[in-house]
């Protein structure tokens, strides 16, 4: 009986000293340990806002991509698209800022030509239009000779009477 | 009635040990003894018992108020030590450092105190401890002390005449000369002497006077005429507790009978020295005389040198072989060399003869240092070794045989090959002032690292501090020194411990790897490094930054970089880390909030020193750890951090008894619950169901 407890007091040592020598560390590269993704989140003007996974050294070009691309209000005058991304970084994409509305009424022909899509005749146009008789609605801009309605829903936002 | 009385004894010598619970233990053995002599003595045991616990009140109580501060006032000098003198007024005793030509009995008016500190590694020898011990609790601040009277006593005037003679000093006082000796070309590295502790000159030439004397005069009158030396020593020179041990010891030895002396010596040395209870001077000589009464003939040699190797091992961490092998050898010649140095400084005092002496003083300074170094085995015990030792004690008191002394030898062999069985993963963080030094040790030795070697600028570290620990550890080697950069606090004992021990190799500069076989790495050799005003790189941000991985647990040491470092490295690598050396010794300028939430570890260590300057670590460290729900070590308060781990745990044991375990589901469980960026959400769902 006592030889029995010895031999089995004697092997549990044995076996706890041997489970001590083997395996007690893993190896690790230092390439496997630099991490592969980073999370950013990205809101402000971009189709899909939210927080997604991208590879590790992204730049914001390809964060905004992953999001589906800017709004066309979106402002990147202030961006640099080439910078590689920080982890857990907070992205806003920010909105233009609004350009004063033109004055149909009361703009140059140089203001007018700003318009998309209204070149120097078609201000020539506006402006002799209304030497005979000021607008009274944006409508009436319609009433020009060139300005039809697709045109119209395109300056329709940037104009004013 | 002789068993109860040695017991009453044995069990009085128990109950100094402080504690709380030491009433209860008290009654405990007040019944044993109550069951064990029931049928005689019964009365005579416990009223004996119950009159030694009444006498432990006062000494309890005495704990309690040398707790308290001291009050401003005048003060007398009564010990003089190598690191400082104790003064004392009757009620307080206070440590008095940095004092110019001291002397026994000056009155010394001291008027503001702080509490006693000193370094704190377990496993070396802790000075505040042991003051502690000794009811020394304050210092006086060193400004505060002033003279007021200058000594008077024959005493104290016999010291300022001899205190120039290092003969004297060193045999008188015990008074060991101060380590930075630089004609000093080979370290003293037997820095606490057990021979000085255990005042053996005295005790040696008390023997040799002894046994001389018996061959003229006859015992009778030898016994009194040595024992009047002992009093003439102790009144003119210091009440050293050797020589009061000695003194005790010898006025109960004309008794014959052992079951009546041993308990009287140990009792009347108690109840005269409380505090004295485990000092090895007293319970070197009370073990062997307990335990050479159960063994005759040579196995009473063998058991007192089992017992003299295991109390070496228990109070200064090594064997000292010269002195198992002939310690009564070792005695005669220390009391040969005090009597004839006594002669010496006698001779010195007369005009003309100085010339002679300086010689003969010479030499015999020169076989004191030959015989106070000796030939050891170093290493302190672990909890393992010392429990087979009380084991081994107990066996060996049932069955006083040959094979309980083999059972001994046996136990030694163990604690020799302990060193090298070692199956934990060993991290120490050193208590070593305002600076740094880890020690790394792998399972069974493989492989020893040391990550930095801070240096002092009053002393040495390397010697007085980091070779006494490596030997303490039995770490006869260091395979790879990490230097993170070259600062004092850093790399200061670099070159002294290249000197003086085995270095195999160092890595000092980035991009350079570390010759271990785990996975420990330097990380970010190729870093931005900001320049200051004056155009020079910042020596702080050049520190090495190392990683490591062992058992289930990572360690990640950041030298003094600073936050900008910090921000590269949680770019360039996933650092995570369960234990972090918050860098920079806990500067603000480190350890910012973002690595702490990139790193996520459980613990962090601070290494700095006891008010230092620098007030590290500073409060903005310490808010931002404590705001993510790190735990804080601290070597300045814990002294030294001893982690250890094997497989899945990790243990934690300071120097000054705070303890912890942590396993990897701890540590998991700790880490904040990750943010909502962890949880991969899908973009389209998150724009069909807006969170924000």
């Amino acid at each position: 009986m006592k030889n029995l407890i010895s031999l089995i007091l004697a092997s549990v040592i044995l076996i706890f000293f041997a489970s001590s020598w083997f395996g007690r560390y893993q190896p690790v590269s230092l390439d496997l340990h630099a991490p592969t993704t980073i999370t950013c989140e990205i809101k402000g003007e971009v189709k899909r806002p939210g927080v997604y996974t991208v590879a590790n050294g992204s730049t914001l070009q390809m964060l905004i991509e992953q999001a589906g691309g800017t709004n066309p209000e979106a402002d990147l005058s202030a961006l640099s698209l080439k910078e590689p991304l920080d982890a857990n970084a907070l992205i806003v994409i920010p909105v233009q800022p609004e350009k004063p509305r033109i004055s149909i009424n009361s703009a140059g022909e140089e203001d007018l030509c700003t318009l998309p899509g209204i070149g120097p005749a078609l201000a020539g146009r506006i402006v002799d239009y209304r030497r005979e008789q000021s607008f009274s609605s944006l409508e009436q801009l319609m009433e020009v000779k060139g300005i039809g309605p697709k045109m119209f829903e395109a300056i329709r936002e940037l104009i004013c009477l | 009635m002789k068993a109860a009385l040695v017991l009453c004894a044995l069990f009085f010598w128990l109950l100094h040990v402080p504690g709380p619970y030491i009433w209860f233990l008290a009654a405990g053995m007040a019944f044993y003894l109550g069951i064990r002599f029931m049928h005689e003595h019964v009365w005579l045991s416990l009223s004996v018992f119950m009159l030694l616990c009444l006498l432990l009140v006062p000494v309890h109580h005495q704990y309690e108020i040398s707790q308290q501060k001291p009050q401003e006032g005048l003060y007398r000098i009564t010990e003089i030590k190598r690191n400082g003198l104790v003064a004392s007024n009757g009620r307080h005793q206070v440590l008095v450092q940095n004092w110019q030509q001291p002397a026994f009995d000056q009155i010394v008016y001291i008027s503001s105190f702080e509490p006693v500190h000193s370094l704190n590694n377990s496993g070396l020898f802790h000075y505040a401890g042991w003051l502690r011990s000794r009811l020394v609790c304050w210092q006086a601040q060193p400004e505060s002390v002033n003279l007021v009277r200058d000594t008077q006593s024959c005493r104290g005037k016999l010291f300022v005449l001899l205190a120039e003679n290092r003969l004297a000093r060193l045999l008188l006082y015990n008074l060991k000369e101060q380590a930075a000796d630089s004609s000093e070309t080979k370290p003293a590295l037997d820095q606490e002497s057990w021979i000085m502790n255990l005042g053996l000159p005295v005790s040696g030439f008390y023997y040799v006077l002894k046994k001389r004397l018996t061959r003229y005069t006859g015992s009778f009158w030898a016994f009194w005429i040595s024992l009047f030396f002992l009093c003439l020593y102790g009144h003119f020179f210091c009440w050293s507790l050797s020589a009061a041990r000695l003194i005790i010891f010898a006025v109960f030895s004309r008794i014959r009978s052992w079951p009546l002396r041993w308990p009287l010596q140990i009792c009347s040395f108690l109840i005269l020295f409380p505090w004295a209870y485990a000092e090895f001077t007293f319970v070197l000589p009370a073990v062997l005389s307990f335990g050479m009464h159960f063994y005759q003939g040579w196995k009473r040699k063998g058991l007192s040198a089992w017992i003299l190797a295991v109390l070496q091992i228990v109070y200064f961490g090594k064997i000292d072989w010269i002195s198992l092998a002939g310690f009564s050898l070792m005695r005669k010649l220390w009391g040969w060399i005090f009597g004839v140095g006594l002669v010496v400084i006698l001779a010195e005092m007369i005009p003309g003869m100085q010339q002679v002496c300086k010689g003969s003083e010479d030499l015999l300074l020169q076989l004191c240092q030959w015989s106070l170094p000796g030939w050891s085995w170093q290493g302190t015990a672990s909890i393992f070794i010392m429990i087979l030792f009380a084991f081994c004690i107990v066996r060996m008191l049932m069955k006083p045989t040959a094979a309980a002394l083999l059972l001994g030898a046996g136990t030694l062999v163990v604690y020799m090959l302990s060193f090298y069985a070692d199956p934990f993963f060993h991290v120490y963080q050193l208590d070593i002032g305002q600076g740094d030094c880890c020690v790394i040790v792998e399972p069974f030795q493989k492989s020893v690292v040391m990550i930095d070697c801070a240096g002092s600028f009053s002393g040495s570290h390397a010697r007085d501090l980091i070779i006494p620990f490596l030997q303490s550890r039995h770490l006869m080697r260091v395979d790879a020194l990490v230097v993170t950069h070259g600062d004092q606090d850093h790399d200061g004992s670099r070159k002294e411990l290249e000197a003086l021990w085995p270095v195999h190799s160092i890595t000092d500069s980035l991009g350079q790897g570390i010759p271990v076989e785990y996975p420990m790495y330097s990380l970010l050799p190729e870093r931005t490094i900001s320049v200051n005003a004056k155009g020079e790189e910042d020596e702080n941000d050049k520190s090495l930054i190392t990683w490591f991985a062992y058992d289930d647990f990572t360690y990640l040491w950041t030298g003094d970089a600073s936050a900008e470092i910090e921000a590269q490295l949680i770019k360039s690598s996933r650092v995570q880390a369960d234990i972090l050396k918050a860098g920079h010794h806990g500067s603000k300028t480190s350890s910012s909030s973002v690595f702490l939430q990139a790193v996520q570890p459980a613990v962090a260590l601070i290494s700095a020193g006891y008010q230092n300057r620098y007030h590290h670590p500073s409060p903005e460290t310490m808010t931002r750890l404590h705001s993510q729900g790190i735990d804080v070590l601290q070597t300045q308060i814990h002294g030294l951090i001893h982690l250890y781990s094997w497989r899945h745990w990790l243990f934690i044991t300071c120097a000054d008894g705070t303890t912890g375990v942590l396993t990897r589901q701890d540590i998991e469980k700790k880490r904040t619950v990750p943010s909502m960026s962890e949880d991969k959400i899908e973009p389209d769902s998150l724009q069909a169901d807006p969170v924000y």
